[in-house]
């Protein structure tokens, strides 16, 4: 008998074991034309076949996702932080920020290539643009949701709006930050991915609408693949840096005595 | 020669004819009614009434959180204009800061407060000793380590009241610090506050809807009407310190107690 925690532990591996192999009998059961729908074993087979090509154009794409990300963290903490302590900048503002954010970014790839080509630049602004909503949105909640009476403590004191605002908007709106970080890393991605298969000749995006130009369609699916190992990974990767500054948030009821 | 006098026999804690309207001066809630108030250096008062009858409201008054309608308040020989930069507050809810442990929440106010904050970094070790000192008086300090949600909501409560007093306020604001407490822990929280306070008199306004809370702690207690809220009634309470928890018992509290209450009933029938 396997223990709960070892279970937990080893459930996402069985899901992801289970769901291949069903995947797999499927495919060769009912004999799936694999320009349909490849077995994950064609899918391998091709994924290593093409590792170079696949390795150059995943780099490209994690590049032009990062940066998209890293600038709409910037952007939507700035805006975030503005919007967050001045009641007259959330007021002008998010009117306009709304109806920004409902615009599909997909819509706006073809405008971004005139101004700015295809390739490289287009991918990094549509990821920034999917990414700094939930970052903006979620910090501008954490420094709203500052306790009234603990404000009310530290403006007794003298603190300043800023002393406020480091001592603890910002630490107490972390939570709310990681969480956005998690949501908007993966939108970076979608949006990179987007750009790329529309207007780009590099990037997992463009691999993908070329294979399937092709036929090839193994390939579109080892392109899928390596999108969602790497949304994987970094997501673990700010899952990680959460648990470990934001503890104090999702801790365990821990009682005295 | 007389005015001299009064200035200096003038109460810490002024408020004349203090009124506070919520809102839209015209058409906003009443909340404070020319309330006229005298609070002597180093005095505990208390102040009752019914519920919503703008006790808070008297403390936000008193700390320049709010702005008042007409009146005017006057702390410390100056009249108040802005938030106060010398009051320590304690509420209900404890608030302490998740992230910080007992110790760190303790020291807050040295982070803000002239001059401990420009001194904090230097001396923090005198500072961390000062406040390990105020957490045994309240009986914590064994806890000055752990973080606020592994401590009990009396524990807490104890650390929100070192909180207040950590940078040696002159001025100690209390709205309903024990109202969330089981019994026990209330009455034994009420000695706390009352070593505290022997130990070195600052002055305090404590807010309370429980009577014997208020003639217990206090050198005086005023009783507050409805809505809005004024002061009708204010009792001496002379009892020498330390007061006992069963003193309270005794012939002559419970009388206090008794005129008070009567007269608290007499304002909700209204």
């Amino acid at each position: 008998m396997i223990s709960r925690s070892s279970l937990e532990r080893m459930i996402p591996w069985i899901v992801i074991v289970g769901t291949v192999s069903i995947w797999e009998i499927g495919c060769r059961i009912i004999a799936v034309p694999k320009y349909i729908l490849p077995s994950p074993s064609l899918i391998a087979i091709s994924l290593w076949e093409f590792r170079a090509a696949v390795a150059l154009h995943g780099l490209q794409t994690l590049y032009t996702t990062v940066l998209g990300f890293l600038l709409g963290v910037t952007a939507g903490m700035i805006l975030g932080v503005a919007v967050g302590i001045s009641r007259l900048v959330y007021s002008g503002m998010y009117p306009i920020l709304i109806g920004f954010n409902s615009i599909p970014k997909v819509a706006v790839v073809p405008l971004l290539v005139i101004w700015f080509g295809i390739g490289t630049i287009p991918a990094v602004i549509t990821a920034f643009l999917l990414s700094f909503f939930p970052i903006l949105v979620n910090v501008a909640t954490g420094l709203a949701t500052i306790e009234p009476e603990l404000e009310d403590v530290l403006r007794s004191l003298g603190a300043s709006k800023r002393d406020i605002l480091l001592k603890v908007g910002i630490p107490g709106s972390l939570p709310h930050f990681f969480a956005a970080l998690k949501v908007s890393i993966t939108l970076a991605l979608v949006g990179s991915v987007v750009s790329e298969t529309i207007a780009s000749n590099f990037g997992i995006g463009y691999l993908m609408v070329s294979a399937s130009s092709s036929f090839n369609t193994e390939l579109v699916f080892a392109g899928l693949i390596v999108v969602a190992f790497m949304g994987i990974i970094i997501y673990g990767i700010f899952a990680a840096l959460e648990q470990h500054l934001t503890g104090w948030a999702t801790r365990k009821q821990d009682y005295p005595c | 020669m007389l005015a001299f006098g009064i200035i200096m026999d003038s109460p810490f804690v002024f408020l004349d004819q203090a009124s506070l309207i919520y809102g839209d001066p015209k058409s906003g809630t009443l909340a404070l009614d020319g309330v006229t108030l005298a609070v002597p250096r180093g005095n505990l008062i208390g102040i009752v009434g019914p519920s919503g009858c703008g006790k808070s409201s008297l403390l936000k008054v008193v700390s320049g959180l709010a702005k008042l309608a007409s009146g005017s308040v006057t702390v410390g020989g100056k009249k108040v204009y802005g938030p106060l930069k010398i009051v320590g507050m304690a509420f209900q809810n404890p608030i302490m800061l998740p992230w910080r442990t007992t110790l760190q929440n303790v020291m807050l106010p040295l982070e803000i407060v002239e001059p401990h904050r420009f001194q904090l970094r230097r001396e923090y070790e005198r500072y961390a000793e000062r406040a390990k000192e105020l957490l045994a008086t309240v009986g914590i300090a064994e806890f000055a380590d752990k973080h606020p949600w592994q401590l009990s909501g009396g524990m807490q409560q104890r650390a929100s009241l070192c909180r207040a007093l950590i940078h040696e306020p002159e001025l100690l604001l209390l709205d309903e610090p024990f109202a969330s407490l089981d019994a026990f822990t209330r009455e034994e929280l009420w000695t706390v506050l009352q070593k505290l306070w022997m130990k070195r008199p600052f002055t305090v306004i404590l807010i309370t809807h429980e009577l014997r809370e208020a003639v217990f702690l206090s050198d005086a207690v005023h009783v507050m009407s409805t809505r809005p809220g004024k002061i009708i009634a204010s009792y001496d309470v002379s009892f020498p310190r330390p007061r006992l928890l069963e003193d309270t018992f005794r012939t002559e509290f419970v009388g206090i107690l008794r005129d008070i209450r009567s007269r608290i009933t007499q304002e909700r029938m209204k």
